[in-house]
């Protein structure tokens, strides 16, 4: 790293710090002010006092089942999402699929990736709604009634089928420049010592990529988690998820205790903490494999 | 009975106008070490991967103790290679790594413990076995490497630049650590390198590889003491080369910078006025006068003199070239100053004539 | 090694390509139904004529014009001073970053609306009014929302950009030129950002112009809650402006992936 004029006069070197603050001030007041409003008062009650009851509030139902709905969903999209982005992004890669694939569907998931919100939820209703294109084909030319064996748009599976759609593409983004990085001199090597080409994904492919795997998971877990916007395009605020919920809160729909709605968003923050804790982690080990 | 054998082999790659490598004839004798010399993009490397299996030769055949392996699949052909980024397997400990080759082949667990006991002691790294490659230095990587790919007690080892990622002290050391550990296995050995120091101190044999085909293949003496070519000549080791005029070519005269040496035979082929360039190496070249008939005289300006330890370097300009010469140190040695008008000695018979 | 192609690897090509399209299909095809019976682009038609429709899309574009500003006026100074002169801080500055994951939308703008709903006191004196009082300082809040949102996308573009030009030798050599603080940045960083600049903008503008969460929460008009309410009345028009949203997406990603072209680094979004 350059050090530049480390013999600078003092007035220098107050002029260095300053050049952080507007970035620091902004943070304070647009993210940790905030924040740590809503946390602190989740710890009083609404007179202003000290209290743990929010805390113990949040084991009371219906809350238990909102984090656990949500943990489901986002367990369920982030398995499902990551299978699935890796098949491809390994049928991609390793697959010897032909090279102009690539730029195409690099494209491809970027887009998709950042399609999520309303759009998303319009145009999986417009897909897989009652009257949607493939529950339509499906009925008239596959003979398959969806609707009719059960299925609903708006309930658990529709919603994780509707989150999948940005999942796996983030995953296929983040895994395909991981599975490059894995060296040729590896498969050669194993090769050289007899390893047959199963052999060498099970033991030595697959295990390099795997804290890459799972950390990115983990960050398509607290993807799911975190989501507002799809659920509630989709759901109307039916599904009991945690966001719903705290989303219910402000708008003063449900309970009539707002520290109880700052317990939960603490929750869902904490939560959210140990997932990017655990990836930020598994990319370390991942980065020193892959050097 | 050679116990390599590469015959023809010739290698295109698509979409290529040249090949890669071309008439590629050589027999390795069991027990050997072999080194393919050349600069980058020679076809050293591309040859190796041949015969580990990487690459498949567009025409030719490569016989392997008897058995043709031309077309064999890399993981049957029971082949040691040793890489020059080491490519060891990040997520497994350096035991794990020695022993991954027999733990493929379904060598029993006990086996496989003695077995890797053994290489690391032979490497001697018996501490280090529970270690990750990330937590040594690269010298012991490439150690590892190297028990990594004898564990499986191959037929044959290949080592494809091997030391070239390692800093020049540990290259010396080590170099002579592997040649060692081969003189005690007696395995045939195939060694790639673009080091010519590498290259002859090792081997039994060097092949000098230029542009895809052998340019002059034997003992690292006869490699270096009576090139085939130019390129050779100038390849391998340090090089004076000088613009000279054929005088008179039956009794072998030219004149170099007005001065007239000999060449050691009549230059056949040649006429009056031809111009040629000759050779000499540093080492042959001498301030000091032996006083035989067969002996050449060639006068120059003394441009630098550099002190490299054992050797002192004269750089003495003759004409428009510059030449090294090069005496062994000695504290009593009279040594010229710049400026100076030197008159150097060379036997007639050391001066390599060539295009 | 052999190139055979597997049938392994394109069973799941295939697969990935199906989740891909179908939906896009599906939805471009139902947006083609309006008319019973025929394909039109009726949908499409009324969508646009909708007026709510065209103040609502123009306030979001505004808003990410004033997001993007504010991101790269807060951002690339930030990434420059980080690079060049603190590099010690480099760590609380990408933990800053990643702040937006850990605290989604919806819990940012919950604090938001708790926090700033109320006049600022200090000891009961109020040294600062409520920002949601009135529209121009709710659309504060609102910019400020997004250009938290946008924050870790833009530093990290911003970041590789900075890694792929030498910047400590540059700033030196303009030093050495008679260059201050401020040409520096302006003709000889930035212009050598451009791309980054460019790639983050464009992310930015796709993440702000669709966004819901933030938008319903402090009851702006923009173009998310608009789409929002349209799907509880109309089934058309929601799918042919979806098609509309992809389409822009497509074409701001697009435009990214082409200046990019060559250089490492890609920039990826996720959930809303």
């Amino acid at each position: 790293m350059a050090t530049t004029l480390s013999t600078a006069p003092r007035r220098r070197l107050t002029w260095t710090w300053l050049g952080l603050v507007p970035f620091f001030l902004f943070a304070t007041f647009f993210i940790f002010l905030p924040s740590a409003s809503l946390f602190i008062d989740s710890f009083r009650n609404q007179q202003g006092q000290f209290t743990l009851d929010n805390v113990i509030g949040l084991t009371r139902s219906p809350i238990p089942e909102s984090y656990w709905l949500s943990i489901q969903i986002s367990a369920v999209t982030a398995i499902g999402g990551g299978l699935l982005g890796f098949l491809m992004a390994y049928a991609l890669t390793a697959g010897n699929l032909p090279r102009w694939l690539y730029p195409v569907t690099l494209t491809f998931a970027g887009v998709a990736s950042n399609f999520a919100g309303v759009a998303l939820a319009f145009a999986f209703i417009s897909t897989l709604g009652r009257t949607g294109f493939v529950t339509v084909v499906l009925r008239d030319y596959f003979g398959l009634d969806i609707y009719g064996a059960g299925f609903n748009l708006y309930g658990f599976l529709g919603l994780s089928l509707t989150y999948m759609f940005f999942q796996f593409p983030l995953m296929l983004l983040i895994m395909v420049p991981a599975i490059e990085g894995l060296k040729r001199e590896w498969r050669e090597a194993a090769e050289n010592l007899g390893a047959s080409a199963f052999q060498y994904w099970s033991r030595v492919g697959l295990p390099i990529l795997l804290p890459s795997i799972l950390g990115t998971m983990l960050l398509l877990f607290g993807n799911s988690f975190g989501a507002y916007a799809t659920a509630y395009a989709l759901t109307g605020g039916r599904l009991n998820l945690i966001t719903i919920q705290i989303g219910a809160q402000m708008r003063g729909d449900v309970l009539r205790n707002p520290n109880l709605g700052y317990a939960m968003a603490l929750g869902m923050v904490v939560i959210m903490a140990v997932c990017i804790l655990g990836y930020t982690l598994l990319q370390r080990v991942s980065e020193r494999w892959l050097k | 009975m050679a116990f390599l054998e590469l015959s023809n082999v010739r290698k295109v790659f698509p979409n290529a106008q040249t090949a890669a490598v071309e008439n590629f004839n050589l027999d390795v004798a069991p027990g050997d070490f072999v080194s393919f010399l050349g600069p980058s993009g020679c076809g050293k490397t591309t040859t190796l991967r041949m015969i580990a299996g990487f690459e498949t030769p567009t025409t030719g055949r490569i016989v392997m103790d008897g058995k043709d392996i031309t077309d064999m699949r890399p993981n049957q052909r029971n082949i040691g290679m040793v890489f020059q980024s080491y490519a060891l397997f990040p997520n497994m400990t350096v035991a794990d790594n020695i022993g991954f080759g027999l733990s493929v082949a379904g060598t029993p667990k006990p086996a496989i413990k003695q077995r890797v006991t053994e290489m690391l002691a032979l490497i001697k790294l018996e501490q280090l076995g529970v270690r990750y490659p990330y937590q040594l230095s690269g010298g012991q990587q490439q150690r590892v490497a190297l028990a990594r790919a004898l564990a499986i007690r191959p037929k044959l080892l290949l080592l494809d630049e091997p030391l070239s990622a390692l800093d020049a002290k540990i290259r010396v050391s080590l170099r002579n650590e592997i040649r060692a550990i081969q003189r005690q296995l007696g395995i045939t050995t195939v060694y790639v390198t673009h080091d010519q120091e590498e290259a002859l101190s090792l081997s039994d044999r060097v092949v000098v590889m230029n542009q895809g085909v052998i340019e002059q293949a034997g003992p690292p003496f006869e490699i270096y003491n009576f090139p085939k070519s130019a390129f050779v000549a100038s390849f391998v080791g340090t090089l004076n080369l000088l613009a000279a005029e054929v005088a008179d070519p039956v009794a072998g005269a030219l004149l170099v910078d007005g001065q007239s040496i000999y060449a050691p035979a009549a230059l056949e082929g040649r006429q009056r006025g031809d111009k040629v360039q000759i050779a000499l190496r540093p080492e042959l070249l001498s301030p000091d006068c032996t006083g035989r008939d067969d002996e050449n005289q060639i006068s120059g300006i003394v441009d630098n003199v550099a002190f490299l330890g054992a050797i002192v370097r004269i750089h003495v300009r003759i004409g428009d070239a510059s030449l090294l010469v090069d005496e062994f140190n000695n504290p009593h040695l009279a040594v010229p100053a710049i400026g100076d008008r030197i008159a150097l000695y060379f036997q007639r018979e050391n001066c390599l004539v060539i295009n | 090694m052999a190139r055979r192609v597997s049938w392994f690897a394109w069973i799941w090509f295939i697969v990935g390509c199906l989740y891909f399209i179908l939906p896009l299909w599906g939805t471009f095809v139902f947006s083609l139904q309006k008319q019973r019976g025929t394909l039109s682009v009726a949908a499409y038609i009324s969508a646009f004529a909708d007026p709510k429709f065209g103040e609502t899309f123009l306030f979001s574009n505004i808003m990410a014009v004033c997001t993007i500003i504010a991101s790269l006026l807060l951002i690339v100074p930030t990434a420059y001073w980080v690079h060049l002169r603190m590099p010690k801080w480099r760590p609380l500055v990408e933990f800053v970053t990643l702040m937006p994951f850990v605290i989604p939308a919806i819990v940012l703008v919950f604090g938001f609306i708790k926090l700033y709903s109320k006049p600022i006191t200090v000891f009961g004196i109020p040294i600062f009014p409520s920002l949601t009082e009135s529209e121009f300082s709710t659309n504060i809040l609102l910019v400020a929302g997004y250009t938290v949102l946008s924050l870790p996308y833009m530093y990290r573009a911003v970041d590789n950009g900075l890694r792929a030009m030498d910047v400590g030798t540059l700033t030196e050599a303009a030093q050495s030129l008679g260059a201050g603080w401020g040409t520096i940045l302006w003709r000889v960083i930035i212009p050598n950002l451009r791309t980054a600049l460019l790639s983050g903008a464009l992310l930015t503008f796709a993440i702000v112009v669709g966004e819901l969460t933030i938008a319903t929460f402090l009851a702006r008009p923009a173009f998310g809650p608009y789409l929002a309410l349209l799907g509880n009345h109309k089934a058309y028009e929601p799918a042919a402006l979806a098609i509309v949203s992809f389409g822009l997406t497509w074409v701001a990603l697009g435009i990214i992936n082409w200046i990019t072209r060559g250089s490492r680094g890609g920039v990826v979004t996720g959930a809303r």
